[in-house]
C-alpha cells in the first residue's frame, strides 16, 4: 500500500554508491546493484540479476537498467532517467526478474502483530512465521524465497483479519438469532 | 543526484506522509471509540471467536479492554489484561515513527531487515505466551 510512496521521485536522489544500508549483511555479490529502491524484480528477465549495473552506474530508475540490451530500449545505458521512473513504483508483479532487489521485501511483521495481538483469529501466528522466513531467507540470499514468504505473510494476516471479522459477524448474528428465538418463545409461552 | 532531492518539495513530502498520518488517525479513532464504548460491559463487542469456540485464550484476548484501559490512562489495568499487547505498543510506536520520518525524507519504509533471530524469538514469545496464559500458573497473563 505504501509502496506507492517509493515511486514519487525522491528516491532516486540517493548517490549511487551511497546505499543507505539496503544490502543485507550477508549479501556478497549483491552489493553490485545500484541502490535503486523498490525495484522488486524489475530487472529484465534476460538477466541473471547479479551483475546488472549499468556501465556508468547512474541508473537510478528502479532497476530498469538494461543489462544486455534487453527489452528496455527506452532508456539509455548511461541511465540518466530521472523522469522515466514509473509513477506508481511498486513493481511487485513484474514477471521474470527476481534478480536481486536492493530493497528487502516487507515482512509484514507489524500487520502480523496487529492481527495476532490486537484482534482476530490466531492465524496471525502463521503470518509471524512467514515474517521470520522473510528475514531468514533474505539473509541467506534467497531473495525469491523471501519475496514469496513476504507474499504469504501478507496473505495470512489478511486471512486472519477476514476470518476474524467473519467469525465475529457469525457470533453477533448467532446471538441476535438466539435473542429473537428466546423472545418469540417467551411470547408464545405467554400466549398459552 | 542531489537535484532530485532539492526538487522534492513540500507537496511531495506532504503526500508521502499521508499514509503514516492516516494510520495514526485510524489508531486514534480506534482508541477513542474503544475508550468511549466500554468493552467491560457485556454486549458491546462480540467475543473473541477463538475463546468462544475453544474456551482458551488466544494471544489477543483482552486487547479491547487493554485499549480501553489505556484510553483511560490506566496502564496497570492494561498490563493486567493483555501484557504482551502493552509491551508491543512501544515497538509499534517506534516503527510508526520511523516510517513517518522515512516517508518525510522520501526514503523507503524498509531499508534493512532485522536479524531473523529476533523475529523467530518473537514468534517463540508469542507461542509461549499463548500457552502459558491458559495454564493455571499463568493466570497473571490471562485477561
Amino acid at each position: 500500500m505504501s509502496y506507492g510512496n517509493q515511486g514519487d521521485g525522491g528516491y532516486g536522489a540517493q548517490p549511487p554508491g551511497g546505499g543507505y544500508g539496503q544490502q543485507p549483511p550477508s549479501g556478497g555479490g549483491y552489493g553490485q546493484q545500484p541502490p535503486s529502491g523498490g525495484g522488486y524484480g524489475q530487472q529484465p528477465p534476460s538477466g541473471g540479476g547479479y551483475g546488472q549495473q549499468p556501465p556508468s552506474g547512474g541508473g537510478y530508475s528502479y532497476g530498469q537498467q538494461p543489462p544486455s540490451g534487453g527489452g528496455y530500449g527506452q532508456q539509455p545505458p548511461s541511465g540518466g532517467g530521472y523522469g522515466q521512473q514509473p509513477p506508481g513504483g511498486g513493481g511487485y508483479g513484474q514477471p521474470g526478474g527476481y534478480g536481486a532487489p536492493s530493497t528487502p521485501p516487507d515482512n509484514h511483521l507489524v500487520a502480523a502483530i496487529l492481527t495476532t495481538l490486537f484482534c482476530c483469529l490466531p492465524f496471525g501466528i502463521v503470518s509471524i512465521v512467514k515474517s521470520s522466513q522473510v528475514n531468514s531467507k533474505w539473509q541467506a540470499g534467497d531473495y525469491q524465497g523471501a519475496m514469496q514468504a513476504s507474499e504469504e505473510a501478507k496473505t495470512w494476516w489478511k486471512r486472519a483479519l477476514i476470518f476474524g471479522i467473519i467469525a465475529e459477524v457469525i457470533i453477533v448474528v448467532g446471538y441476535v438469532l438466539l435473542f429473537v428465538i428466546l423472545a418469540s418463545a417467551a411470547q408464545s409461552t405467554y400466549g398459552y | 543526484m542531489s537535484l532530485a532531492n532539492l526538487e522534492r518539495r513540500g507537496t511531495d513530502r506532504l503526500r508521502s506522509v499521508l499514509a503514516p498520518l492516516g494510520v495514526a488517525a485510524a489508531a486514534g479513532a480506534v482508541f477513542a471509540f474503544v475508550g468511549a464504548v466500554d468493552p467491560n460491559q457485556p454486549g458491546h463487542y462480540p467475543t473473541c471467536p477463538f475463546l468462544w469456540v475453544t474456551g482458551w485464550y488466544c494471544p489477543g484476548c483482552g486487547t479491547l479492554r487493554t485499549i480501553h484501559a489505556l484510553a483511560h490512562l490506566d496502564p496497570v489495568a492494561a498490563l493486567g489484561l493483555n501484557p504482551l499487547a502493552v509491551v508491543m505498543l512501544p515497538f509499534l510506536l517506534f516503527w510508526w515513527g520511523r516510517w513517518l520520518v522515512r516517508a518525510w525524507q522520501g526514503r523507503p519504509r524498509r531499508a534493512t531487515l532485522a536479524h531473523p533471530g529476533w523475529v523467530w524469538a518473537f514468534l517463540g514469545v508469542v507461542l509461549v505466551y499463548w500457552v502459558v496464559r491458559n495454564l493455571p500458573f499463568g493466570a497473571f497473563l490471562a485477561p
